[in-house]
């Protein structure tokens, strides 16, 4: 069993190998109409036999297989060179409408079987007038009843066709300038091409001889010739309209003479024509970037690898370093800006060196774009060049992808003209160097949200304290003023009960001032105060002398100036007693002073025991 | 009857207090917003605390660095000048107020002021309204308790330090009370403006036909003198006046 599954496997391999030589393909038109008569060609680059072809269900076989040979043989150098093509030709003509695929022929030569590449053909409705479609492949040529050259717009015409009418700024789409017609065509003249403004664009190659082939608009079948391939990359952002573009095709067209002629017929009579076609405007939505950019981003989008290298870490002052940072991928390469790179401000920095390798195709811009810095150190000391950031919108996640670089430390030492020292002369300072702008962060703390068109000035509570306090002050005033007044009310009461009391012990001293009878009037006053002392400082009689009487007084924290008026008092009383002269005034005064100093005493002595 | 009142009062409350800490939720939104340079977001949020009837000058300086961001520039400086006139001696938003104006296209010369105006403007620019009606009101407090002293003191040494204390709190009250209805006006009849259209020609009487006096361009600030009809009568800082449609200039107002 084995065996048997080598043999297959080495058979598989070595038809594969033949396959590199021998091909065997089919070819048809891509599109054709109901009823339309159109080939179907197997081509072998060998002698084949045993050709099974798949049925050709929905189609109707005219004739077939017309088998034909070619054989071309070249030398070239010497060397012999000879290539045999076979082709089996079908003529067939589509019954219905719609796409079927054909299925892979067989063919055998050599002893083993090839099989051919498969086909989708589209058929369309057919035309009305197209009772004698006699078409070439790639050339279609139709007659006109009528005599008049003229060309129709449904004929001819040009379109600027777009993959993709909605995409993001800095995205690229593919135009592509097309040329549609049914009619004979001899040449193409005045090309006015768009100027694609809001683009930047990018030729793409195209096969310099336009060849034509046959497409399918709208259930007619044109022959399509592309003119141009342009990649075309947004500028900015919303709607941009791609301009019209004008060509001006020469027609070829038969003329029916009046007068026939038999070889009129036979070679046809063909004029030229001219004919101007506009294409239609194309109207481009683009998007702008999404927000959330990266700080880093510099507009290139697509897809891309990031690589920064640096040649050395260990340099001497004023040795070159080379950062080389580049970028590879799909996308607007040319159109990305420079990557920032945060060098050491005392690095002596240049230009950087742009080289790219960029090919276009209609994938996109793909290749290469590098960057060379060249950095001078003319200090020494460490230095550290920040992580290279590099950032990009890729298209197909919609999201900023953000690559950045490993971090670049490097050693500088002082060189060797550095310590010769006839340089460093003189030294120069330098001005603290700014490096940016920007403007100051927001606050984010102790932020206090007042309601809008709030002010403390004007506002019921603040306008309403002014006389609220003033009130208040008022009313403190008036109490403040009533008490002190009632205050002095109680204190003209304690001394007029004072005074009575005073009075009282005094009332046989006032009734001797009457009468003027001095030595009893002296010693009944004596008598008077004495007794006020005994009973107010609860002193007994037979312990009664001044000594004792002023230290109670002391005691009972009576002012030494009250104390002092009493013992002169005394004194007076005593002396006066035994003095011979004195007149009347005197003892008024000395009975008003008593009065006075008894109704004092009694007074405070009376607040200090409350107390 | 006093239930129902108790619970209307803290249902008042309540509401009041969610609005603010709401706010205070998309205030932290909004600056995460801007720290992650998502511009348009962060004014979104910033716009909509606005909106809801509460402000400070904080949100306005934040509000204005994002237009900045997003190279809004007029935008920016409006909302500067808005964070100005709350809070007129901060630096930081003097700071960038500077650099907006440098993107502008117009550059006046200020006519300098009188010095004693410039110091008194100074002066009243250290504290805002509100602070100036506090301590207005606090010193006129102060005024009532020294004259209570006064008048109820024995000792003549305190009597005339009480006097002429008063006194001096008093001038400091009519004074601040004055500094604060002068702030206050400023921020409520403020008759500055700025310029909103790229290009403005400034007519010489109020009609579309008056001759052209100067070109003035976009985030120029003028004031307003006097208006008729659609038409206001501007003056810029360099003394120069004309006419300008309405539809030309937004005012700084809050």
């Amino acid at each position: 069993m084995s065996i048997k599954y080598i043999l297959i496997i080495i058979s598989l391999l070595s038809s594969a190998f033949i396959n590199a030589q021998t091909k065997f393909t089919v070819s048809a038109p891509n599109v054709v109409a109901v009823g339309e008569n159109f080939r179907l060609t197997y081509t072998l680059n060998a002698q084949g036999s045993n050709l099974r072809v798949p049925a050709f269900k929905d189609f109707s076989i005219i004739s077939g297989p017309n088998t034909s040979s070619s054989s071309n043989m070249s030398i070239v150098n010497g060397q012999v060179t000879q290539s045999v093509t076979y082709s089996y030709t079908y003529f067939i003509q589509a019954t219905k409408e719609g796409k079927y695929k054909i299925d892979a022929a067989t063919i055998a030569t050599g002893g083993k079987d090839y099989q051919s590449n498969t086909l989708t053909i589209e058929v369309v409705k057919g035309q009305g007038g197209q009772t004698q479609a006699n078409s070439q492949n790639n050339n279609n040529q139709q007659t006109q009843s009528s005599s008049i050259p003229d060309v129709d717009g449904d004929d001819l015409f040009v379109r600027v066709s777009v993959d993709k009418s909605t995409l993001y700024q800095g995205e690229h789409l593919v135009a592509t300038l097309k040329v549609y017609t049914k009619l004979d065509l001899a040449g193409f003249d005045n090309f006015k091409f768009p100027s694609f403004n809001g683009f930047w664009s990018q030729d793409i190659e195209t096969p310099s001889q336009i060849s034509l082939q046959r497409e399918n608009v709208n259930g007619v079948i044109y022959n399509m010739g592309v003119i141009k391939k342009e990649l075309l990359y947004p500028q900015q952002s919303g709607e941009i309209t791609i301009d019209p573009f004008e060509l001006t095709c020469i027609v070829r067209q038969k003329v029916n003479n009046r007068q026939r002629s038999i070889f009129d017929d036979f070679f046809g009579n063909y004029q030229n024509v001219k004919k101007k076609v506009v294409s239609p405007k194309v109207k481009i939505n683009v998007k702008p970037l999404p927000d959330g950019k990266p700080t880093s981003f510099n507009g290139a989008v697509g897809k891309f690898t990031f690589q920064a290298t640096i040649d050395k870490n260990n340099v001497k002052t004023n040795d070159a370093i080379t950062l080389k940072i580049k970028i590879s991928g799909n996308g607007n390469l040319k159109l990305a800006d420079v990557p920032k790179v945060n060098f050491p401000p005392d690095f002596e920095t240049y230009d950087p060196k742009v080289s790219d390798n960029i090919t276009s195709t209609a994938a996109g811009t793909s290749g290469s774009k590098t960057y060379e810095y060249l950095l001078i150190p003319r200090h020494a000391g460490n230095f550290r060049i920040a992580p290279v950031e590099f950032s990009y919108f890729e298209v197909e996640t919609k999201q900023y992808k953000q690559v950045s670089s490993e971090e670049f430390n490097i050693t500088v030492e002082k060189g060797a003209d550095d310590n010769n020292g006839t340089v460093m002369s003189n030294f120069s300072k330098e001005d603290v160097k700014y490096i940016g702008t920007d403007i100051r962060f927001i606050k984010t703390k102790n932020i206090e949200l007042k309601p809008t068109g709030h002010f403390v000035l004007g506002s019921l509570w603040h306008n309403s304290a002014y006389p609220l306090t003033l009130a208040l002050f008022i009313v403190i005033v008036v109490i403040r003023r009533k008490q002190i007044k009632e205050n002095a009310n109680a204190m003209l009461v304690k001394n007029r009960k004072a005074n009575k009391m005073a009075k009282k012990r005094l009332n046989s001293a006032s009734k001797y001032l009457k009468e003027n009878k001095r030595e009893q009037f002296y010693d009944e006053t004596l008598k008077a105060m004495w007794g006020y002392l005994s009973d107010k400082l609860s002193i007994p009689v037979s312990d009664l002398n001044r000594e004792k009487a002023f230290e109670i007084l002391n005691s009972n924290n009576i002012e030494t100036e009250t104390i002092s008026n009493l013992s002169n008092l005394l004194d007076t009383c005593e002396y006066a007693r035994f003095a011979p002269n004195s007149d009347a005034g005197e003892m008024d005064k000395i009975y008003n002073s008593t009065i006075n100093i008894i109704g004092l005493l009694d007074n405070k002595i009376k607040r200090n025991a409350k107390t | 009857m006093f239930l129902l009142y108790s619970i209307f009062y803290l249902l008042l409350f309540s509401t009041t207090f969610s609005k603010a800490s709401n706010n205070n939720a998309l205030l932290d939104s909004a600056n995460s917003y801007y720290s992650s340079a998502y511009y348009e977001k962060a004014i979104n949020a910033y716009d909509s605390i606005i909106k809801s009837g509460y402000q400070s000058s904080e949100i306005y300086f934040n509000l204005g660095n994002a237009y900045f961001k997003s190279n809004k520039i007029t935008s920016a400086i409006l909302n500067y000048e808005k964070a100005k006139l709350l809070a007129p001696e901060d630096e930081d938003i003097q700071f960038n107020l500077d650099l907006a104006n440098k993107y502008i296209t117009d550059k006046i010369e200020i006519l300098p002021e009188f010095f004693l105006t410039q110091w008194l403007n100074k002066i009243i620019s250290i504290f805002s309204s509100d602070t100036w009606a506090y301590i207005s009101l606090i010193s006129f407090i102060t005024v009532l308790i020294l004259v209570l002293l006064f008048l109820f003191s024995r000792i003549m040494f305190l009597k005339k330090l009480t006097f002429g204390l008063a006194i001096l709190f008093l001038i400091l009250s009519i004074k601040s009370y004055v500094f604060a209805s002068i702030q206050k006006s400023d921020i409520t009849d403020c008759n500055s403006a700025l310029i909103l259209t790229p290009t403005v020609n400034i007519k010489s009487s109020p009609d579309e036909k008056g001759t052209d006096i100067f070109v003035l361009h976009e985030g120029t600030k003028l004031s307003i003198e006097d208006s008729l009809s659609n038409w206001y009568n501007i003056k810029l800082k360099n003394g120069n006046e004309g006419w300008l449609h309405k539809d030309d200039i937004v005012r700084i107002a809050l």
